[in-house]
């Protein structure tokens, strides 16, 4: 049996390395002479310290206290040192060793090389960042052209919406690139919408809910009704007058997240007439690509909109 | 033949771009920043790093409307090189990426140069590299009101 599991480990290609308490090296396997590039008596009664880089000397107390404290180190992720002096990135698991009495008396080390895996990352970082910077850049271009274009015309204000649009769409974006495409954090793309027109005492707008991450897709869409909404309020709402206040909530109901944009304080508010791009993309638009419940209600008070954004569209890390 | 938008500059041959006639003429004039003195001499100069043809153009246009001189634009760093060796000029506008290539040895011969600049590109800060994070960045695209407050802000003399 002790043979058996000692073939295993020999023939494993992770370095499996145990120490004793006082972090000396009691047994070396094949992975570790391959990933460290150490012969077993090079380094057997050596302390383990000669694997780590002189600036990751401090790990090795903690991870020795917490083996003394019967406590278990997974997949922890460091840089180790070979005997050339070159570093390789590996995953560590450390788990306390006992004797037949239950007492701690060193611990097991496996070392997974991860260097192939640290480079795919790399890869897939530099490939979206460029992808996002292709992307911002070719928007930045469709405005350069709408410019160009009108060059030289007397400029409406659908010139200059149709720009700013433009523009949120870059930004949603770029927090889309910041997060690696995970998602955007629903504060942040909400923020940079209002951010132009926050006042400087910041009480003409008030977001309060719980932290929410929408997905690339959803933001994307949001970002556009979110901004519809903001520019809709500095032109002929809450935000056009100066006691007028913008409150923005949102909430988990079991269907999904319920967002609730509150206009107060602003002139009096009537129906509109015409059926703008506005709601378009708030009636229609969020209804088909994200399957939200939408409702605009023209109180004369203010607007007041809600937005229920379905559970789908919500990401990992939302509370 | 009058060409109608500004030509790129070229390696070893800078010139000053005729400003658009009339300009784009969409500037805002609530969002449009104080025009730069207008005496020829006190003009401030702009160094335009830009590979790409119609942002450029539009960036140039917008500087001169308010008041500035464009050197450049150049799309490569060389060309950029070339003329921060031979030319002067108050500060500098960056794209970060021009055609693959990064522009950094140019921004670090400005630093050493003391003179000012600030990235526009579509690379976030976390792809900048570590010197140069802190440094001033605008996000592509850039609403033209902010570039030219940020441009100023550029110039304005460090107390």
């Amino acid at each position: 049996m002790a043979q058996r599991l000692a073939a295993i480990v020999d023939s494993s290609d992770d370095a499996i390395i145990s120490k004793d308490l006082n972090g000396n090296i009691a047994s070396w396997n094949n992975g570790a002479r391959r990933i460290f590039g150490y012969e077993a008596e090079e380094v057997i009664g050596k302390p383990v310290t000669i694997l780590i880089p002189p600036d990751r000397l401090d790990e090795e107390p903690g991870i020795l206290a917490r083996i003394r404290a019967g406590e278990r180190i997974d997949h922890y992720e460091t840089v180790r040192q070979r005997k050339d002096g070159s570093l390789v990135d590996i995953s560590l698991t450390v788990s306390p060793v006992r004797d037949d009495e239950g007492r701690i008396v060193g611990a097991s080390k496996i070392a997974r090389d991860i260097t192939n895996r640290k480079r795919m990352e790399k890869h897939r970082e530099l490939l979206m960042a460029e992808l996002s910077h292709r992307v911002k850049n070719t928007l930045a271009i469709v405005i350069s052209i709408e410019r160009l274009s009108f060059s030289g015309q007397q400029q409406t204000s659908a010139n200059r919406a149709f720009r700013a649009r433009i523009q949120a769409l870059a930004q949603a974006h770029g927090r889309l690139a910041e997060a690696q495409w995970t998602g955007v954090v629903l504060q942040h793309l909400v923020e940079d919408e209002l951010a132009p027109y926050q006042q400087k005492q910041e009480t003409n707008i008030g977001l309060t809910g719980p932290q929410a991450v929408l997905s690339p897709h959803c933001a994307l869409n949001m970002v556009l009704a979110i901004h519809e909404l903001a520019t809709n309020a500095a032109k002929h709402g809450a935000l056009s007058s100066p006691q007028g206040q913008v409150i923005v909530t949102w909430e988990r109901k079991n269907e999904g997240l319920l967002l609730e944009w509150r206009e107060e304080g602003g002139p009096a508010v009537s129906v509109p007439q015409r059926r703008g791009f506005g709601r378009l993309l708030l009636e229609q638009a969020l209804d088909q690509e994200l399957g939200s419940n939408v409702s605009m209600d023209f109180r004369p008070e203010g607007l007041r909109c809600t937005i229920l954004i379905p559970n789908q569209e919500l990401e990992a890390g939302s509370d | 033949m009058h060409h109608p938008y500004p030509q790129p500059g070229t390696r070893g041959r800078f010139r000053l771009i005729p400003p658009l006639a009339g300009g784009l003429g969409d500037s805002n004039p609530d969002d449009l920043v104080e025009r730069q003195n207008e005496q020829p001499d006190a003009r401030k100069r702009v160094l335009l790093v830009e590979d790409e043809f119609l942002l450029s153009a539009v960036l140039s246009a917008d500087l001169q409307e308010s008041g500035f001189d464009v050197l450049g634009p150049f799309a490569t760093v060389a060309a950029a090189m070339d003329a921060v060796q031979s030319e002067s000029f108050d500060c500098a506008i960056l794209d970060i990426n021009l055609r693959g290539e990064l522009v950094y040895p140019l921004a670090e011969e400005l630093a050493r140069q003391g003179i000012p600049f600030l990235f526009l590109s579509g690379y976030e800060a976390i792809n900048v590299p570590q010197s140069f994070r802190g440094h001033a960045r605008l996000a592509k695209p850039a609403d033209p009101a902010i570039l030219l407050r940020a441009v100023q802000t550029l110039l304005r003399p460090r107390s």
